[in-house]
């Protein structure tokens, strides 16, 4: 990032003590993060709230049938058969241009650029 | 006439409380500045959607030099997030500095996924729709040869297909931070454990994952992070330079894409649980993605900070691939200034461009 805080602040000290403190955080937050018994709670509490959501959304659906008003689910499936005609078009468009290949006609800048001299090899590991 | 210089004794002390006072008077300044400013604008660089199928674009990026290279790069966007971060800002911006380098640049780039898109799967992603892009990009170059590029999953997706196509005219393969060994990405594979994290369940009750679950998987590797990023603001407010790009940088991190289903449930079971990429063992479109099968030049960029994908999990990917032709390059920076800002400028850039120049003619 563009210039950060120089040495000479006075501030440096408190900036270092609080990059100290935020490092000892991410330690101990991890260590607690990485128990069995964290994971295991967080993702019950995720599949706790995925069955709210599922539930809520069962629910108004019944209420969008009682008002004959389609459904979430039914505008899903209406949005999958136009991905499966998607889908089939562009197998026709590689089946067309397999069986009749257009002639590419390219416009732009020239393809004929060459790499500047080569310099000394950089590479750290091969 | 002699003239006689008199230091002052205290000029140190001074010139430091002088700029302590100089930067509280701009950080207050900027500080409305930041609350009362618009959010600064991404992904300026001229280009034009080539393709679009649902949650996929495929951009082209107008070039800018009159002779350019003849192989074309197709770049693959990693799936969490949006392409801009190829693109943050003008002086910041990798697809930029890769036009004026000569290349003729396409990206990848995701939408959020539609509901009715929770079946896209690995097969999807990793075949289809890279297959999809590069008759696209033949189309538009006449080329034949392209060079596929990938960042974190996105070069996951490139390094299957790559794998599984090795008849393809690919002339190389770049990757940036790509993990290969799941296992060693260790808070992810401890959180999806198979014990306790029952995917098929959340898929089937969501549909597609929303971000927010990853957004706190990618908060959990660095937990003060947040803090630290506003820790950070707050002190460099008085740079307006350093605001700016932090402004983006906050956009891109929190702008994170919900996950189709089927491509959740696909990469925790085959990639985390299995390993089954480490392994040569996975399958994608009926074909195995074996990285031995790569046999084309391959570069793969790492950061050497990178909390999100550790070296454990990326170094396997030059190791495995049968290619002569590969290259390794391990360079300061995290995951996301890797790619992205004036360490990447400095770093990844210009040596992206000494190894690919040379393969792209």
């Amino acid at each position: 990032m563009p210039a950060m805080a120089d040495d000479t602040d006075p501030m440096d000290s408190i900036r270092k003590a609080m990059g100290d403190l935020e490092g000892r955080f991410d330690e101990m937050a991890k260590a607690v993060f990485g128990t069995d018994a964290f994971a295991e709670t967080s993702h019950r509490a995720t599949e706790l709230g995925a069955k709210v959501q599922r539930g809520m959304s069962d629910q108004m659906s019944k209420n969008l049938a009682f008002f004959n008003m389609p459904s979430r689910e039914d505008v899903t499936a209406i949005g999958e058969r136009l991905m499966t005609m998607d889908e089939r078009l562009v197998r026709i468009e590689d089946a067309l241009a397999r069986l009749a290949p257009s002639e590419r006609k390219t416009t732009g800048p020239k393809r004929t650029r060459k790499p500047p001299a080569k310099k000394a090899s950089k590479n750290k590991s091969d | 006439m002699a003239t006689e210089t008199k230091e002052r004794p205290d000029s140190g002390a001074g010139e430091r409380i002088r700029s302590l006072v100089e930067r509280t008077i701009q950080r207050n300044i900027k500080g409305v500045e930041y609350f009362a400013s618009a959010a600064p604008p991404v992904g300026l660089t001229p280009k034009e959607v080539i393709h679009k199928r649902g949650t996929l674009n495929l951009y082209h990026y107008k070039p800018l030099v009159d002779e350019i290279y003849r192989v074309p790069i197709l770049m693959v966007m990693a799936t969490t997030n949006r392409g801009y971060v190829f693109d943050i800002a003008e002086e910041h911006s990798f697809v930029r500095f890769l036009l004026n380098a000569g290349y003729d640049v396409f990206v990848m780039d995701w939408d959020h996924p539609r509901p009715e898109e929770k079946t896209l799967g690995l097969d999807d992603y990793a075949d289809k729709f890279i297959a999809d892009c590069l008759r696209r990009v033949r189309d538009v170059t006449g080329e034949e040869e392209v060079t596929l590029a990938g960042y974190c999953m996105g070069g996951v997706l490139a390094t299957i297909y790559a794998a599984t196509h090795p008849e393809e005219p690919l002339k190389n393969l770049a990757c940036f931070t790509t993990p290969v060994d799941f296992s060693a990405m260790e808070m992810f594979a401890h959180m999806s454990q198979r014990k306790y994290f029952n995917v098929d369940r959340l898929v089937d009750n969501v549909g597609n994952v929303a971000p927010e679950l990853l957004l706190t998987s990618f908060d959990m590797l660095r937990p003060s992070g947040r803090a630290a990023g506003q820790r950070a603001l707050w002190d460099n407010m008085w740079n307006g330079d350093f605001v700016e790009f932090h402004r983006k940088m906050e956009r891109w991190s929190n702008d994170m894409l919900p996950l189709a289903g089927e491509y959740f449930r696909d990469t925790t079971k085959k990639l985390m649980w299995d390993n089954a990429l480490y392994k040569g063992t996975l399958e994608v479109a009926g074909r195995t993605a074996d990285i031995g099968n790569i046999t084309i030049p391959l570069f793969h960029g790492v950061a050497l900070h990178d909390h999100i994908v550790p070296y454990e999990a990326s170094k396997h990917l030059v190791a495995l691939a049968g290619s002569e032709d590969k290259t390794e390059i391990v360079l300061k920076g995290g995951h996301i200034s890797l790619i992205a800002g004036p360490n990447a400028a400095r770093r990844l850039w210009p040596t992206l461009d000494e190894w690919l120049a040379e393969r792209s003619v």
